[in-house]
């Protein structure tokens, strides 16, 4: 199989970039995002954030960290710290082996200025991309919780399901123990 | 001491030196963690019977653990006194590391570890994590 080929599967897999009858007819500039899950909520960060998706690794504990701290792998010569996204929201906990399954489970490796961090997440749902401006609405319903409101940049409904885009360098500010 | 750990790299040169410097060090498994301490600061390596009536550091109350009431005792070179022994758990045996298996916690992370772990951390052919023991912090701990 080719790299072309390979690129086509994964084009026509759920890590698409939207429709083409969603970006038709709209001039609006879009901000393509990354949805995922977790204990069964929706979420979304901006893909600019996103470095990369990584499968089953093994996870250290560090010794003396709070709960929200997973654990830290070694990626390539680096140490990443991973965060379980669940605990620090404190979000009901799903049994996410029943739910989704175990071998969904991914690590979404998140770069900021300061920062480069893991998120613990249950699913990946794919790419994604919302006008820009409902990004800046910040219209966040108060129906979530306030600490999930807290971290939230923007919400929106789509096929009945809300979606959390995440404030992600507030969150990931917040979440590091110096 | 492990000379080349928590080292901030003054120019190309000192880099490669720091990474081509080897310490011999000893490693062990109390419980969850795996840690290494400088090989040169055990004179040996004792069954906990045998260290009856010594004078104990133990690392797991600082890791989170309950005491340890079993496993190796390293018996720490003399430094004048009576005799000190450090809880090993588990040991592993003894390793040769060079710099190059050292990296560099986040900094975002640094200030979770336990003061008697050196804020840096190494792993292995299987891309598990070592902990660095500090024993000088250990024993002001202690």
């Amino acid at each position: 199989m080719g790299l072309g080929e390979l690129l086509s599967g994964v084009e026509d897999a759920s890590l698409s970039w939207g429709s083409d009858e969603e970006s038709a007819g709209s001039s609006e500039a879009r901000i393509p995002l990354l949805r995922f899950r977790v204990e069964g909520d929706a979420f979304a960060v901006e893909a600019a954030h996103v470095r990369e998706i990584v499968g089953r690794v093994s996870l250290t504990a560090l010794p003396g960290a709070p709960a929200h701290i997973r654990g830290i792998m070694v990626l390539r010569r680096q140490v990443v710290g991973v965060l379980d996204l669940g605990r620090f929201l404190k979000l009901d906990r799903l049994d996410a082996t029943v739910a989704i399954g175990p071998s969904a489970a991914r690590i979404v490796i998140l770069e900021t200025a300061l920062f480069t961090v893991g998120i613990y997440v249950d699913q990946v749902e794919g790419l994604d991309s919302w006008p820009q401006s409902a990004v800046q609405a910040h219209d966040v319903p108060e129906s979530i919780s306030k600490r999930t409101r807290s971290f939230a940049r923007a919400a929106r409904f789509e096929d009945e399901s809300l979606t959390i885009l995440l404030n992600i360098e507030k969150l990931l500010d917040d979440a590091a123990v110096r | 001491m492990l000379p080349f750990a928590e080292q901030n790299a003054g120019g190309e040169a000192n880099e490669e030196a720091r990474i081509q410097a080897e310490v011999d060090v000893l490693r062990f498994r109390l419980r969850p963690f795996e840690l290494v301490v400088e090989l040169a600061a055990i004179s040996s390596v004792l069954d906990f019977e045998e260290a009856q009536g010594m004078i104990l550091l133990d690392p797991a109350p600082y890791l989170g653990l309950l005491p340890s009431r079993a496993g190796h005792i390293g018996l720490l070179e003399a430094r004048g006194g009576p005799p000190i022994g450090l809880c090993l758990g588990e040991v592993w045996g003894a390793e040769s590391w060079s710099g190059e298996r050292l990296l560099e916690l986040p900094s975002w992370l640094k200030g979770t570890l336990p003061v008697i772990l050196r804020k840096a951390c190494g792993y292995d052919n299987l891309k598990r994590i070592v902990w660095m023991l500090d024993l000088d912090r250990l024993r002001q701990a202690g």
